[in-house]
């Protein structure tokens, strides 16, 4: 105990740095945890930096050097596609456009699912019963039946790719916040702040918000490899924008010109490994984040 | 654990298995049995029934079925020419409204009773008095004034004008008057009340959705009987899967009875396989991109909201420049096509026309000297805008979202286009409202495609004025896109009532020549036939045409069907006779059945010992 900070604002801030240390550390503990965050790190850095990786040319139709369907070569090393095109080329950049929805469609539902949660559990009364009711009405739509009913109605473009995601995921979080919210709102500190007066924002945004937030990011992360793994689902189904590269529109267009009968494995694999690595290195940090805030999950240790 | 267990574990599940395969080895015998009796056909599908009801049915899986179900007075050929069929010969009248049939003697229907010009007159009958049945038929029974028979074998057909080509293509199928005359409203769909009744080489007997269409033959067709039993459509969700069931020799013929067809890559793949041959032919289908340029009604009211730089036939005309329709065949295609001129595609020789002199060669450089001449100026960001500084020249391209053969040319087209300094954004939408806002003429440039027919009135009676909208809410959909040359019209009239057929050749032709130098349409290529059949177990199967043809999506009369043997007649030649399989069936059971009794005792010891 050394310097004792004298305002109230630097006593906050110090409290937030040291519970964030301890956080880290409870984090940095597990090896998949970390693993994951790596992963996740390489391909973040790999989708922003495609530009600069791989020039846009190499996306145009008329500008393709490649054969039809060639397998890997030194020049192709993952091969090209019907029109020519380096399927690594494809690739990287299609992880801009999953990584965008994925995170996009999963930040909606969780603002949605947060604030409908929130205002649920605390304000409570006939307005929290239909909320909850809402909710579990979306909660028992079968999600991919409803995604695509969804896009047949709305047309397809990015914008209602994730509009519908956030719109099938929504629920599920919500759930959990209003029921976080409840164990909050039992405290003893929420009685004595209404006691000093404080209105229905002030004890939502101040106290109830920020001890669900943890929560909150540990199932939105868990939340964005479903949300990768529904767009990938509907562009491969061929409900996505075919004028846009994605992974499932690659998937899309390699099993629509038969790279299944041509056995044009790297037609397929190279997207579809690269959900994989995605929704794993999500998944892994998902996971490593719910033990630090919910030590009950922590395990004896990587 | 013990290495005893182990082993025990292991004996138990190979005895398990020997025994599944010897109830299998048991089951088959009897399924191969049965199929040894009857001959049958396997044809692949993926595509729903709408009706059985030959005058309402509009899919192409119902057109198949028709055409073998039933007969029309006269068929088309392999060489898509008229031959006799219940007809054996036919008259004009001097005026070319009356027409005379002599009805084919000795035809009964598939449940015997027999086939007389009563039941031709019956059913051009329903056409002109039957409301719902004349109204879906409109464009030839609106022509027609009365069908006749004299006599059991002559039938007597009078039009209102003169149109030799449609009453020797139109397919109308003969109905049995005995049992349709029982139905209550032949136009409803009582006419898939199962079997069905007809005098062609084949009537569907079986229908479960999703799952197959049977059709038997009929012994007693009066041009032979077919070399099958029965011709089986089997249902596949996927392209992919009926190629795999081909492969596997599950299924026979692979072709346009699967929506899509066969892509190349799948050719490939089937190519590689012994007892597959691969068909990869010219076929009837065009594909191409619509311009708006302008959607009116008959009184010449416009509506929909098209760029009016569409209007320019410059813009139009180098638009069309800048497209290098071979490099769409090679690689949308694999060179499974041809690029195409008009609405005529280069199967149907004699209508097709090679676009002479006329033709447009890929050309960016002279598309941008073309809309340099006429004003249309680069601004700043490279997009070229209307002359005297007006709208930029950015157009709205719609696509088929579930076509990504499209999405490809999309790409190329866009690409092509931004060097002219026209941008041009795609935008993928459902092929229901897709249709509706072409015809809506709420849009800049579209894509479509037909499967041309063997007359070409149908398809260029699309671009006629007489055919453009009254209103202006889309519900009209006979225009293609709003074509409206009254040139074109006096050819077209020409053309229909022209009885020699290397003259209205000559003006088929010419209407194509002026409907390509318009340019209200881009046609980009002719598509291929790809399909593919198992010639181990199927052969002898004809054409259309005869040289280079297709057996599947055949018009008129399904020729291939009709003459295709199946390959070793009788099942005694090919595999081991029931009595092998059954000894052998007894031998696994035996041997499974000790090695149970054995692993069984083993299992004492051991617990004993252990």
């Amino acid at each position: 105990m050394t310097a004792v900070p004298t305002s109230p604002r630097a006593l906050r801030r110090a409290r937030t740095r040291q519970s964030l240390a301890r956080s880290w550390a409870a984090y940095r503990s597990q090896r998949a945890g970390m693993v994951g965050l790596v992963l996740l790190s390489a391909i973040v850095v790999l989708a922003v930096a495609a530009p600069l990786l791989v020039d846009q040319s190499q996306l145009s139709v008329t500008q393709a050097t490649g054969g039809r369907m060639e397998p890997p070569s030194a020049e192709f090393p993952l091969g090209t596609d019907e029109v020519g095109r380096s399927i690594l080329a494809l690739t990287l950049w299609g992880s801009r456009l999953s990584l965008i929805i994925g995170l996009t469609a999963t930040l909606a539902a969780i603002l949605v699912g947060t604030a409908v949660g929130v205002t649920a559990g605390h304000v409570g009364g006939w307005y929290g019963w239909v909320a909850l009711r809402v909710s579990d009405w979306f909660m028992v739509l079968p999600s991919l039946v409803v995604a695509i009913a969804l896009l047949a109605v709305l047309g397809r473009s990015m914008g209602t790719t994730i509009l519908v995601i956030a719109l099938v995921s929504w629920s599920g979080t919500t759930r959990l916040v209003r029921a976080q919210t409840l164990t909050v709102q039992a405290r003893p500190y929420l009685e004595r702040a209404r006691a000093l007066g404080a209105g229905h924002w002030h004890q939502m945004t101040r106290h109830v918000l920020p001890n669900v937030l943890p929560l909150v990011l540990a199932s939105a992360t868990l939340l964005v490899p479903s949300a990768i793994l529904m767009e990938s689902s509907l562009a491969w189904l061929g409900l996505g924008d075919p004028n846009v590269v994605s992974w499932g529109s690659i998937l899309n267009r390699a099993s629509d010109n038969g790279a299944v009968s041509a056995h044009a494995w790297w037609y397929l694999l190279p997207p579809g490994l690269a959900i994989l690595l995605v929704v794993l290195a999500f998944m892994m940090c998902g996971r490593a984040l719910e033990a630090v805030f919910n030590p009950r999950l922590r395990g004896e240790g990587a | 654990m013990n290495p005893h267990a182990l082993t025990r574990r292991f004996l138990s599940a190979l005895a398990v298995l020997a025994l599944t395969a010897g109830a299998l080895a048991v089951a088959a015998p009897g399924a191969a049995a049965q199929e040894d009796d009857v001959d049958t056909l396997l044809i692949a599908t993926n595509q729903e029934v709408d009706t059985f009801n030959p005058f309402k049915r509009r899919n192409v899986i119902t057109y198949e079925t028709s055409m073998m179900t039933y007969d029309t007075l006269v068929k088309m050929g392999t060489e898509y020419e008229p031959v006799p069929g219940l007809a054996t010969e036919w008259v004009e009248s001097e005026d070319g409204l009356t027409w005379t049939f002599t009805i084919r003697e000795g035809v009964t229907w598939s449940d015997g009773e027999a086939l007389t010009a009563n039941d031709v007159a019956y059913t051009y009958g329903l056409l002109i008095e039957n409301q719902a049945i004349h109204d879906w038929n409109v464009d030839f029974a609106g022509n027609l004034v009365s069908a006749e028979a004299p006599d059991d074998a002559t039938f007597v057909l009078t039009l209102a004008q003169p149109a030799p080509w449609d009453v020797l293509t139109r397919e109308v199928y003969i109905v049995p008057e005995h049992v349709w005359s029982q139905f209550p409203d032949p136009s409803a769909d009582d006419a898939n009340q199962l079997p069905l009744v007809g005098s062609g080489p084949f009537q569907v007997t079986e229908y479960k959705t999703d799952e197959l269409i049977r059709l038997k033959a009929n012994p007693d067709y009066w041009d032979g009987a077919p070399g099958f039993d029965e011709i089986v459509y089997d249902y596949y969700a996927e392209t992919d899967a009926a190629v795999a069931a081909l492969e596997a020799g599950e299924v026979d013929v692979v072709g346009s009875g699967m929506q899509g067809g066969l892509n190349p890559a799948q050719i490939e793949a089937l190519a590689k396989q012994d007892h597959v041959t691969v068909n990869d032919v010219q076929g009837r289908r065009y594909v191409s991109i619509t311009l708006n340029h302008g959607t009116v009604t008959q009184d010449g009211t416009e509506f929909g909201d098209g760029h009016p730089a569409l209007k320019d036939p410059v813009v139009r005309k180098a638009m069309h420049m800048a497209i290098d329709k071979q490099a769409l065949v090679d690689t949308v295609l694999d060179g499974s096509g041809s690029p195409a001129t008009s609405i005529i595609p280069a199967i149907f020789a004699q209508y097709h026309w090679d676009g002479g002199d006329s033709l447009v060669q890929f050309d960016i450089e002279g598309a941008n000297a073309l809309l340099d001449e006429a004003g249309y100026e680069r601004g700043e960001d490279g997009v070229r805008t209307m002359p005297g500084g007006g709208q930029r020249l950015s157009f709205r391209f719609y696509q088929h979202a579930d076509n990504t053969a499209y999405a490809t040319i999309a790409q190329f087209a866009v690409e092509w286009w931004a060097e002219l300094g026209i941008e041009v954004v795609p935008e993928a939408i459902e092929q229901g409202e897709l249709n509706n806002l072409a015809y809506l003429g709420e849009f800049d440039i579209a894509f479509s495609g037909w499967g041309v027919g063997p007359n070409p009135t149908e398809q260029l009676g699309m671009h006629t004025c007489a055919v453009l909208p009254t209103l202006t809410d889309g519900t009209e959909r006979s225009s293609e896109n709003s074509y409206c040359n009254p040139d074109f019209d006096a050819l077209h009239e020409q053309q229909k009532v022209e009885s020699d057929p290397d003259a209205r050749a000559e003006l088929v032709k010419e209407e194509q020549r002026l409907l390509y130098e318009d340019t209200p349409v881009i046609y980009l290529y002719y598509q291929n036939v790809m399909e593919a059949y198992d010639h181990d177990s199927v052969t002898g199967m004809t054409t259309q045409p005869t040289e280079n043809g297709m057996v599947t999506g055949q018009q008129g009369f399904t020729w291939s069907y009709w003459s295709a043997q199946p390959v070793g007649g009788d099942g005694d030649e090919g595999g081991p006779s029931a009595w092998v399989w059954i000894a052998v069936a007894a031998a696994v059971i035996v041997v499974a059945g000790a090695g149970f009794v054995l692993t069984l005792r083993r299992k004492k010891t051991a617990d004993e010992r252990e």
